[in-house]
């Protein structure tokens, strides 16, 4: 009788990831709606003005009169707080508002570049787990030894060189010694194909793997070096396996665990990070309307990409919690 | 065994990506990679209102050589406005037979309609400020349009160049929601083929009324990194890019390509505020003039692209300009007239009763060709005893404080005639009746208005040129600014397209720039070889 497990393995462990799930997001949408608010609050404190980035270099040449009667018919006058109830009002029936800035329906803004970004992100986190799994696993059968110190090395060396600078320097090495494309998404001129995003999409995703590499890289190969120390692995040892045996068996899916939450957590570096990619690579994503978004306070724009980003860091992490609930059988509530 | 698989199955699409190649670009096309796509291509909310629009032509436009300033010739309009005897009602006939790229007939009511959008406060244009002086426009007949301004104003002529939009597609509210911004319908030489975050495409219109432009599709590429843009131009593929002067002067030396410079009326300088004990003396002002090197700071910091600005109006002004109104480069003189008004040199620095020769700079944070500007001029003001603190500043912590502290400014916005050039910098109802940019040194001279006024009003071009030289001769004895220098605007193209193209010239450039102007400003008119 006191063999009874409470929860035998096998009880269905998905529909309650699903569930972990849909509780994160029904309680991210309120944090969202929360983070918006300052968002708004923000936008009105910040040094930025509104005006001078409608009119451009035409601000400096206008009379005090005739930028108070526009101040007043763009509304920015009115309350942050008032701006953003409006705006959340019309965000609860889908209507996310026209961007002053980009002089077009929000929506349609975040419709054209979105895909963009998300593919980047993608292929860019793609990239650095694979890279950070090999490198993990070369320092993983050696340790202490040169691919070890090689894989420390490279990490601390992705640390310290900062994205944009990395990007010009894939620039000059790769574009111009070796034909890769400089950036854009598509050969000059021309309309963007599958074959030709896949090869404007390789420096732009190098460089972002290779920025998020060191926190993967490093995290990954502690936990290994743990595992490596474990009773499984003695006994594994013990039976005669062999090092590559035992790393690819006992070791690595053990260490892929924290691994996962690892890659949750840095979800919003990676769209930070992307931000500066797409800068140097002209990509077309929503860099620039970030950043045009936020200096001249188009409220509607810098909302929805902030709720946009916001709301994907909420739905990586409960993923990756579920995902530990799907993988750890000792793991019983999350 | 499992994760081997995977692992190569995870690198197989990059390993795909590689093997993709470029392939060759349309020779009828012309590609250009520009810093920042436009937001809008509405003309009434802003887009190539300076008579070049490509896509919406205006009444007028601008013809002339890169060293001069353009002569305002007629576009849509059949010829010369008729302006009644007071000044105040300019009455326009307009070229029959032109249709927009839609099908639609063009017609005076397009006109009116388009004037009246931008002025109308709801539609908040940012551009209904060029239309201050205008009262109302009507459509008279068909192909006849009467506009009435305030006050006359000669150079009112230079609100024509604004982009005509069909009147039916003119709807009442802001700009920000029209049509007009993503899919603008005019009766220019191109039509939007595509815009979206990446690419602007214009294509020829076939429809033309003097035919399809030669270059069949001018593309703009976004890429907003100078470097970047750089380096893709030197990759290959693309016609051209503008650059600053540094990155520019790079590819003087290399093979393939050429850089085009482009004049500008686009003058940098700084007020020398009027509360100011030390900059609002006279002497000092006139002194200061004489000491400042700008060859020295167009070589230092505009790596040479640039020319030395004495007064508002430069030598591209033709008869309107004053080839005697300069200052010499003379720090002796200039020291003498520091001394003889008080400023003595105590030390290193210099001082007049207890009050340092000293003031503040403001430049606009974020812009780093003023900040340099700025920097450079305070080291050279340093070596004579006068001390310029250089700090940035946005416009709302400029504002307040214009009346005591210097501010780097720009200006040229509106060049195409002298009038819209110094007006607003020189007549003493400025700046109260403008913005707090306007005449920020508080210029007030009774002959100065009485000048500016013929100038503005006099519809005898030989009289205004004549008011406009005398303006110049009365400003270099009594100077209110500090100007450094009119700058030039980078440009960088492949030479080959001097092989396929006859290309058609640059034009003196406002202070709105990038790759609508440059040699591509006029590209309607290139023809095929």
């Amino acid at each position: 009788m006191s063999l009874t497990v409470l929860r035998p393995r096998g009880v269905p462990r998905l529909p309650r990831a699903g569930l972990l799930v849909l509780r994160r997001m029904l309680l991210a949408i309120p944090l969202t709606a929360g983070l918006t608010a300052v968002v708004f609050f923000l936008a009105s404190v910040a040094p930025f003005n509104p005006l001078a980035a409608y009119l451009g270099s035409r601000y400096e040449h206008t009379g005090a009169a005739e930028r108070a009667a526009l101040r007043a018919e763009l509304g920015l006058d009115d309350s942050w707080f008032g701006a953003w109830l409006g705006w959340l009002g019309s965000a609860v029936h889908g209507e996310l508002g026209t961007s002053r800035m980009l002089a077009r329906p929000v929506t349609e803004v975040l419709a054209e570049r979105v895909p963009y970004t998300l593919l980047l992100m993608l292929a860019g986190l793609l990239l650095a787990v694979v890279l950070a799994v090999l490198l993990a696993c070369a320092a993983g059968l050696c340790r202490g030894g040169l691919a070890d110190r090689a894989t420390t090395w490279i990490a601390q060396l992705a640390q310290a060189i900062p994205p944009f600078v990395l990007a010009l320097v894939f620039i000059a090495v790769f574009s111009l010694r070796l034909g890769l494309p400089t950036g854009g998404v598509a050969p000059p001129g021309q309309e963007p194909t599958a074959g030709s995003l896949a090869v404007h999409l390789l420096l732009p995703a190098t460089v972002m793997a290779i920025s998020l590499l060191p926190w993967l890289v490093l995290n990954l190969r502690a936990s290994m070096f743990d595992l490596l120390d474990s009773d499984a692995v003695l006994a594994a040892r013990g039976r005669g396996e062999g090092a590559g045996r035992i790393l690819v068996l006992e070791v690595l899916p053990g260490a892929l665990l924290p691994f996962i939450t690892v890659i949750g957590s840095r979800l919003g570096e990676l769209i930070t990070g992307a931000l500066l990619v797409e800068t140097v690579f002209g990509w077309p994503g929503i860099a620039s309307a970030v950043i045009d978004s936020a200096v001249s306070a188009d409220f509607a724009l810098l909302a929805a990409v902030t709720a946009c980003s916001a709301l994907a860091v909420f739905l990586g992490n409960a993923l990756a919690d579920a995902g530990y609930l799907l993988l750890d059988p000792r793991v019983g509530d999350v | 065994m499992h994760s081997y698989v995977r692992r190569a199955a995870l690198m197989l699409p990059i390993l795909l990506a590689t093997a993709g190649c470029q392939a060759a670009v349309p020779s009828d096309d012309v590609l250009l990679l520009t810093p920042a796509l436009p937001e809008t291509l509405n003309p009434l909310a802003g887009f190539d209102n300076n008579g070049t629009g490509k896509i919406n032509e205006s009444l007028y436009t601008l013809d002339g050589e890169t060293g001069s300033l353009p002569n305002l010739v007629p576009l849509l309009a059949e010829g010369e406005p008729q302006i009644s005897a007071d000044g105040l009602r300019w009455s326009i006939a307009l070229q029959p037979g032109i249709s927009f790229s839609d099908g639609s007939g063009f017609d005076a009511g397009d006109v009116a309609a388009s004037y009246r959008a931008i002025l109308d406060p709801a539609s908040a244009s940012p551009i209904a400020g060029v239309l201050e002086n205008l009262d109302t426009v009507r459509a008279v007949d068909e192909h006849t349009v009467e506009f009435t301004l305030k006050e006359p104003q000669v150079s009112f002529k230079t609100a024509l160049l604004i982009g005509i939009a069909p009147e039916e597609l003119i709807a009442d509210g802001p700009v920000s929601n029209s049509s007009l911004n993503r899919t603008p319908v005019g009766t220019g030489p191109y039509t939007v083929q595509k815009i979206d975050s990446a690419q602007l495409v214009l294509g020829a219109n076939p429809d033309y009324r003097s035919g399809a432009p030669d270059v069949a599709r001018v593309v703009y590429e976004q890429s907003a990194d100078d470097n970047a843009r750089s380096q893709a131009l030197a990759g290959g593929g693309y016609t051209g890019t503008v650059l600053p002067p540094r990155l520019a002067a790079s590819f003087a030396d290399r093979d393939g390509f050429e850089v085009v410079t482009a004049t500008s009326a686009d003058w940098r300088g700084i007020s020398l505020p009027a509360d100011h004990p030390f900059t609002a003396d006279p002497s000092v002002r006139l002194a200061l003039n004489l000491l400042v090197d700008r060859q020295a700071l167009i070589d230092g910091v505009l790596a040479g692209s640039g020319r030395p600005a004495y007064t508002f109006v430069p030598a591209q002004y033709g008869k309107a300009y004053n080839s005697d109104a300069v200052f010499a480069h003379d720090p002796q003189r200039a020291e003498q007239l520091l001394e003889q008004s008080g400023w003595t040199l105590d030390g290193s620095m210099r001082s007049k009763d207890g009050q340092d020769a000293a003031f503040t700079i403001m430049y606009n944070a974020g812009d780093t060709l003023r900040r340099d500007l700025s920097l450079a001029l305070a080291a050279q003001l340093k070596e004579h005893g006068i001390t310029a603190e250089v700090v940035p500043a946005t416009f709302d912590e400029a504002e307040p404080r214009i009346g005591t502290d210097a501010l780097m400014l720009g200006g040229g916005d509106t060049p195409y005639d002298v009038d819209t050039q110094l007006y607003k910098m020189l007549h003493s109802s400025y700046p109260e009746d403008g913005a707090y940019y306007d005449n920020p040194s508080r210029y007030a001279d009774a002959a100065m208005d009485r000048l500016l006024h013929i100038g503005r009003t006099s519809t005898d071009p030989t009289a205004r040129d004549q008011a406009y030289r005398k303006v110049q001769e009365l400003y270099v004895k009594q100077p209110s600014m500090l100007l450094l220098a009119f700058t030039d605007h980078n440009y960088v193209q492949r030479s080959d397209v001097h092989e396929t193209w006859n290309t058609a010239g640059t034009l003196l450039e406002p202070h709105d720039h990038g790759t609508a102007w440059g040699p591509w400003v006029k590209i309607g008119q290139w023809t095929g070889k």
